[in-house]
């Protein structure tokens, strides 16, 4: 798997974590996401999610 | 194929307001799993243990007993029992975390972890356990201080460090940090999916009810003490393997843990039934035996063969089951009982027991010719061929309870007096499971949805349902919000009450149910305080008492009993005579010509509108008769149209059974079902039950989500019934006749028709003082004093409004009428009524108002009531002018006495009341109007084609009619037919 930084792509080197959230089910506009923690082949971190309702992929800014 | 998982921490919705499954939704999934064996871990209680161990053979699942204990500091901690003192030492545990802390927010000190460690495995907790928090917060060395106080504790052998992966942020890192510490201490850990619910679609719910739990909206609630996603459900192995793939000791442990937890909450309890005390050279068998003797003999002289054989069998099976000591210690509770009568005044040392029994039984055990003898009860079995097997059989595997009616009075010290002689942990009154219906469920569900609060009221109120499920179809019917059915939230509000209904909401005390043990109670089940003071409750409702074997006596509180107990003593003070009741004639005609009359307002059980109409018809003629009377109207009997049926063939409608096996069952009721012990022996006759399969299958069809077991049970009767040469149609006609509605045992039917007897009785003979006993035990009943004021009238008994020179706080007797009392003014409690009686105790009568004033020192607004009561007309010329004088005298209490002033100057002569005025300032100041009644006052603005009440009963079956009054009460039984009275 691959993520687009700025200008380059990354291959995925590890999942080193992942997490899942469902709240607000209650609201208009509910959250329901699959966050991955994953290490880059530079060795960079980053976290992404997707968006289990709309199918998309973000990342994560902290 | 992964390795076999077992999951060793989950919780049902007896974890209350936090789990979101039923324990059989529970099971049935871990069945489908493929789970060998299953853990029960509720939070800070053992409520559901039994109920789990019981259910599961059911579904092929050993069953685990566990806690999840909230420990000092917040934190969580899992225990698992491995043996029967594990299970033990478990529920000590729970017990102190509430009598040590405050009972709403149990917490367990620490320390008593080691001394209750044996036989007991420890997991180390979810993230909120003390050592994952440390572990997450980076404190490795307290985190390793930690886990080697629970080696010392309990043993390396016995100590898990417990890992969860929910996919819950911080769970990876967590575990990692979790397994190298384990690896370092040198303890073994163990996966766990901190369960709670059973599929992923009930996360909603859980979130919801986590919101509930902390009283806070969904919108508000901190996310982080919401669980972030669905994954805390029962997991299939291969899923848990994927989490734990690079640790398969995790996993393998999980049943490695569970064959050594072997024991059985259901099984392996092994309750001993209390051993009494008895004098020396007796045992508690033969010391049972000699009282029994003695009191027959007193009861009848000799004893003959009748009571011979009686007496051996009910001794056989009393020793055959070990229940001496049980019986010997409602022998001691009783006379305990009679103790508290004699220090209340109502009785003495010299007058026998028998003559004024301190409470009656009720129930089955009513059918025990030893409970007659040891004064359990007041009913004669032998009297009225009553068989004592529904109470005791050859098979028994568990007792019914033993229920004792009561006064008010001495009930409530008693229980006091119970729980002092025996301490806490050995006498604890019984829980009672409160659950979820509509009205709770809207109001909780609609609050944390977010849901306007006049919506949510109008909704909770208007329901007519009890059930959750519901809730879809009575929006429907309701314009304001049928077109919400699709609506955002509203539409979740549908969907998590239909999965709440019948959830338990809380522990609550049962009303009187109590066990007694001479071994420590909380050995078997945690013991916890009650909201009510010096009152202790355990954590099982009777349905766990009932599986434990274990026999419970219901302490309860009879208003009738309160009330007949003052209209006896009121005669003897009157007549110098305390009727004997157990004397009576039983087939007295001119008490049954009154009940057949209808006229029954104001009588124990037969004075509802649906008894009223029913007794008309049955028309009793003795206390057999009057069993059936109390027993047809019962929502059991009306199931099944029972109480026409009834009706119809006593009056000679011809009928025939579906089989004549059922005759032994239902001869002696025409072939209809009116007692709870008929259908019993129906199962036992037709299909070849044991007495006590067949009393568990009753018990079945009480229990909620009895589907599948219901089912399994038909295979069994419609197989037991072909070996007795009874077709399936047949037998399913039979099994038909079971429902869950409840019915009287046939022994209660009676013990209640005898005291509804002896009330109408003393009803009928001594007016008088039954309407001053039931005056002063309201509010009971179905009627209003206005109404019972009336029914007095009509028996020639009058009602006199309040005398400030006469009345006590209580209704009593003067000049051959009821004087109301003091305390049946609004707003005038005992203390003012208490202060009244000193006054004129110690100086005499009161001469006018001012003198009731001054040695009084009544508050103004008591006065006030007073005088528009009527209780100072002897006094003034009108109440206009006593308010008037009331004014000008009053002065509020103060440390300075203030000069007592001549007022006749000041007073003025004001017009006196009208009828109408007196009326209306009597139903505000009493809530009746003792000389008149309000219709006398409008009748005439009715036009004629307004029928009196009186009228309507000439008229024919089927008229329409029209007519006015004010409702009294009205039934809807089973929503088939209205009673409404006016």
């Amino acid at each position: 798997m691959s993520v687009a930084q700025v200008r380059r792509l990354l291959r995925v080197a590890l999942i080193q974590d992942l997490w899942w959230i469902d709240y607000e089910w209650w609201r208009p506009e509910p959250v329901s996401r699959m966050y991955f923690k994953i290490v880059l082949t530079d060795g960079s971190t980053v976290t992404v999610f997707r968006d289990l309702l709309n199918g998309g992929w973000y990342k994560q800014n902290y | 194929m992964s390795a076999p998982y077992v999951e060793l921490h989950c919780h049902s919705n007896y974890s209350f307001k936090e789990g979101a499954s039923f324990i059989s939704e529970l099971l049935q999934r871990a069945s489908e799993l493929d789970y060998p064996a299953l853990a029960l871990t509720d939070h800070n209680n053992l409520c559901g243990a039994m109920e789990f161990a019981d259910s599961a053979s059911l579904f092929g699942i050993q069953p685990i007993a566990g806690v999840e204990l909230d420990i000092m500091g917040g934190h969580h901690l899992t225990l698992l029992a491995e043996s029967r003192q594990g299970y033990a030492n478990i529920s000590n545990l729970v017990s102190f975390a509430y009598m040590k802390a405050d009972r709403l927010a149990p917490e367990l000190d620490p320390r008593f972890l080691a001394d209750h460690a044996e036989g007991t495995i420890l997991l180390t907790g979810c993230r909120k356990g003390k050592l994952p928090s440390l572990v997450a917060d980076g404190k490795m060395d307290e985190a390793e201080e930690v886990l080697r106080d629970y080696l010392n504790w309990f043993g390396v052998s016995n100590v898990f460090v417990e890992l969860q992966q929910n996919l819950w942020h911080g769970d990876t890192e967590r575990n990692r940090a979790l397994v190298d510490l384990a690896h370092r201490v040198g303890v073994g850990y163990v996966a766990t999916g901190n369960v709670h619910y059973h599929i992923q679609g009930r996360h909603r719910l859980h979130q919801a009810l986590t919101a509930i739990q902390h009283n806070k909206r969904l919108d508000d609630i901190d996310y982080n003490i919401l669980k972030p996603n669905p994954m805390f459900y029962l997991k299939h192995r291969d899923e848990m393997a994927v989490f734990f793939e690079s640790l398969p000791a995790a996993i393998s442990n999980t049943t490695m843990i569970a064959e050594r937890c072997s024991f059985n909450v259901s099984k392996d309890l092994n309750y001993q039934f209390p051993d009494y005390p008895v004098p020396e050279g007796y045992t508690p068998q033969t010391y049972l035996e000699k009282i029994c003797h003695d009191a027959a003999l007193r009861r009848y002289g000799t004893i003959n063969d009748k009571v011979r054989t009686r007496l051996d069998e009910e001794f056989r099976l009393i020793g055959k089951h070990n229940l001496a000591g049980f019986f010997l210690i409602y022998y001691e509770i009783i006379q305990m009982a009679r103790d508290v009568m004699i220090d209340l005044g109502l009785s003495d040392p010299e007058i026998p027991l028998e003559e004024r029994p301190p409470g009656r039984g009720r129930g089955s055990s009513v059918s025990m010719l030893v409970g007659y003898l040891i004064e359990l009860s007041h009913i004669d079995p032998l009297m009225y061929d009553l068989s004592f097997e529904r109470f005791i059989q050859e098979d028994m595997v568990s007792v019914p309870d033993i229920d004792l009616d009561f006064p008010r009075n001495i009930r409530a010290e008693l229980i006091k007096r119970v729980h002092a002689h025996w301490g806490w942990e050995r006498a604890a009154l019984t829980g009672m499971i409160s659950t979820y219906q509509t009205k709770g469920a809207v109001r909780d569900l609609g609050k944390v949805l977010g849901l306007p609060q006049d919506d949510i009221d109008a909704v909770a109120k208007r329901s007519e349902s009890s059930s959750a499920k519901n809730l879809a179809n009575e929006l429907a019917a309701n314009p304001k919000f049928r077109d919400r059915l699709d609506a955002p939230v509203w539409r979740e509000l549908i969907e998590l009450a239909y999965q709440l209904d019948g959830f338990p909401k809380y522990l609550a005390q049962h009303p009187g149910g109590m066990i007694i043990s001479s071994t420590p109670l909380i050995d078997v089940v945690p013991v916890r305080p009650s909201a009510i003071a010096d009152r202790y409750i355990m954590d099982w409702d009777k349905n766990s008492i009932d599986t434990l074997g274990a026999v419970k006596i219901d302490f309860l509180a009879l208003g009738a009993l309160s009330q007949m107990q003052e209209a006896l003593i009121l005669i003897e003070q009157r007549t110098g005579h305390y009727p004997d009741l157990s004397r009576v004639d039983g087939e007295d005609s001119a008490v049954y010509d009154m009940l057949h009359r209808g006229d029954t307002i104001g009588l124990f059980q037969v004075e509802s509108p649906a008894q009223r109409q029913t007794i008309t018809s049955i028309r009793p003629k003795n206390l057999t008769e009057m069993a059936w009377e109390v027993g047809a109207v019962r929502p059991g009997v009306g199931a099944n149209d029972g109480v026409s049926q009834f009706i119809k063939r006593l009056k000679g409608e011809p009928w025939d059974y579906d089989h004549p096996l059922e005759s032994r069952a239902l001869e002696r009721t025409f072939g209809v079902i009116l007692y709870q012990d008929q259908p019993l022996q129906l199962a036992v006759d037709v299909a070849g039950f044991t007495a006590s399969e067949a009393d568990q299958l009753r018990r079945t069809f009480g229990r909620r989500n009895n589907e599948s077991a219901l089912a399994a049970y038909w295979d069994r009767f419609r197989d037991g019934a072909a070996t007795n040469g009874v077709n399936e149609e047949t037998a399913a006609k039979v099994f038909g006749k079971f429902n869950p509605h409840y019915m009287f045992p046939e022994a209660h039917a009676f013990a209640f028709g005898v005291t509804a007897y002896h009330m109408a009785w003393l009803k009928y003979y001594y007016p008088l003082e039954f309407y001053v006993g039931i005056f002063n035990q309201h509010p009971m009943g179905s009627y209003s004093l206005e109404s019972l004021k009336q029914d007095a009238k009509r028996r020639g008994v009058y009602v006199l409004n309040p005398d400030i020179n006469h009345s006590v706080a209580k209704a009593s007797v003067k000049d051959e009428s009821v004087l109301l009392g003091l305390s049946h003014v609004f707003g005038v409690g005992a203390e003012a009524a208490e202060s009244v009686r000193q006054a004129r105790d110690a100086a005499g009568p009161f001469l006018d108002l001012g003198d009731a004033m001054r040695r009084t020192g009544l508050r103004r607004l008591e006065l006030e009531r007073l005088t528009l009561a009527g209780a100072f007309d002897s006094m003034v010329s009108s109440r206009k002018e006593g308010l008037w004088e009331i004014g000008l005298r009053y002065r509020p209490a103060s440390p300075q006495k203030s000069l007592d002033l001549p007022v006749q100057d000041e007073m003025v002569s004001l017009r006196p009341e009208t009828d109408w005025e007196h009326m209306t300032q009597e139903y505000q100041t009493l809530g009746l109007y003792p000389s008149g009644h309000y219709m006398e006052a409008i009748r005439h603005i009715f036009g004629p084609e307004v029928l009196p009440t009186h009228e309507i009963g000439q008229l024919a079956d089927g008229t329409r009619v029209v007519t006015a009054g004010i409702k009294i009460s009205f039934q809807r039984p089973l929503g088939k037919m209205v009673f409404i009275t006016l």
